[in-house]
């Protein structure tokens, strides 16, 4: 073929784009720039009408061509029977020890059970996740209440002597929790947190051995404390 | 095996006509839908979404065409598909259908006599009305290339058409 790669040079530039304005595949922005082309170019609207009118001679014609016999779908449905039985036994023969031989014919509903599904579906999982991403940095980025409410640290008394200690708090864990903890800890949260996140935290506690008694006990409640260390006096 | 026969029927009829656009000889073209049918079959798991499913198939079955066309050169007679026999529609308003008929059989005469790419894409464009993104990538040519051949084709059409109309010898 020796056509030229281009239109003619009296033919409108728009005219390239008719035969997919006449068939409705445009995109809208092309689609609306010959809406408007055609609507000052007569020379146009000819070509289109010639086009449709050609377009409904082909589909016609194409239309009225003949079908493929009645059989052939039975012959090609027995071909790709044997085949999958072939690809079966020969998955057998290879891997004798796999109780559930992976077959063509896993291959293809697999195939074809994408071809169902929506294409949006991974980019609507994609947007959750980025979701999600962004309401846990806020809510990191957040500043963090203190233990004790109005976020200022309060100075009631525990009684001496008392132990400090140095806690960094799961992040998982909810005010509540460490509520709880202080509760039957009987401490307080006297200072915090800094840029890494640790509280001080005051403790009644008269004598080493009972501050590693609490220690321990700190220690094992994983769900609300991540790390624990007793204060240097 | 239900899904792959779903799949066939849904598409059988489509390919077996985009392959007449190749090949004349009946038995040619339904060894090809065939050969294509199956081979969508075995590369099933080799279908990426980066495509329509149609333009996928239409591509394998545009290479089994043209192994066919190859395998025929030699052989292949041109034995035009009895259009007249396959176009009537019972039932229709008999003169509408005859005149119909008419320019069905006179239309697809000159489809006959055009070039192979244009036949080709007149079929896309017109008949599976394929946007021409996926005309290009299914024939593997610039998008301007696209939309140049489809103005020339039907150029080229509308001058068989009026031959045939008027009796002329066609060129």
């Amino acid at each position: 073929m020796t056509e030229p790669n281009s239109l003619p040079p009296h033919v409108h530039p728009t005219v390239a784009l008719l035969p997919w304005y006449a068939n409705g595949t445009l995109a809208a922005a092309d689609r609306a720039a010959v809406s408007a082309h055609l609507q000052d170019c007569p020379s146009c609207r000819t070509e289109l009408d010639e086009l449709v009118r050609v377009g409904n001679q082909i589909k016609q014609a194409v239309s009225a061509s003949p079908m493929p016999s009645t059989g052939l779908a039975q012959t090609v449905f027995l071909r790709v029977r044997q085949e999958a039985r072939q690809g079966q036994e020969e998955v057998r023969r290879t891997s004798p020890v796999m109780t559930e031989p992976r077959t063509l014919m896993a291959n293809i509903d697999r195939w074809l059970r994408n071809l169902f599904v929506p294409q949006w579906a991974p980019t609507l999982v994609v947007t959750l996740l980025v979701a999600q991403l962004g309401v846990l940095l806020w809510t990191l980025s957040q500043p963090v209440p203190s233990v004790d409410v109005g976020g200022s640290i309060t100075s009631r008394g525990l009684g001496s002597p008392t132990a400090r200690l140095r806690v960094e708090f799961q992040p998982s864990a909810s005010m509540q929790q460490v509520q709880t903890l202080l509760q039957d800890m009987h401490g307080r949260v006297v200072d915090g947190p800094n840029a890494e996140g640790v509280f001080i935290m005051e403790i009644p506690a008269s004598d080493p051995a009972a501050i590693e008694q609490r220690l321990q006990a700190l220690q094992s409640r994983h769900e609300v404390i991540r790390h624990v260390e007793a204060l240097r006096p | 095996m239900a899904a792959f026969e779903e799949l066939y029927r849904r598409y059988d009829k489509r390919v077996f006509r985009y392959i007449c656009t190749f090949l004349h000889d009946r038995a040619a073209a339904e060894e090809a839908l065939s050969d294509t049918m199956l081979a969508v079959w075995q590369g099933a798991g080799s279908f990426s979404h980066t495509s329509r499913i149609s333009t996928w198939i239409f591509g394998i079955a545009r290479h089994k065409a043209l192994d066919a066309m190859r395998r025929n050169v030699r052989r292949q007679q041109d034995v035009e598909l009895n259009a007249a026999a396959d176009i009537a529609q019972p039932g229709a308003n008999p003169i509408d259908q005859i005149q119909r008929d008419q320019v069905a059989i006179l239309t697809k005469n000159a489809i006959d006599r055009l070039s192979h790419d244009h036949r080709e894409i007149l079929f896309f464009v017109f008949f599976e009305e394929l946007p021409y993104e996926d005309i290009a990538l299914l024939l593997g040519i610039p998008v301007n290339t696209v939309k140049t051949r489809v103005f020339y084709a039907k150029k080229q059409l509308r001058q068989h058409l009026s031959s045939l109309q008027s009796g002329e010898p066609v060129t």
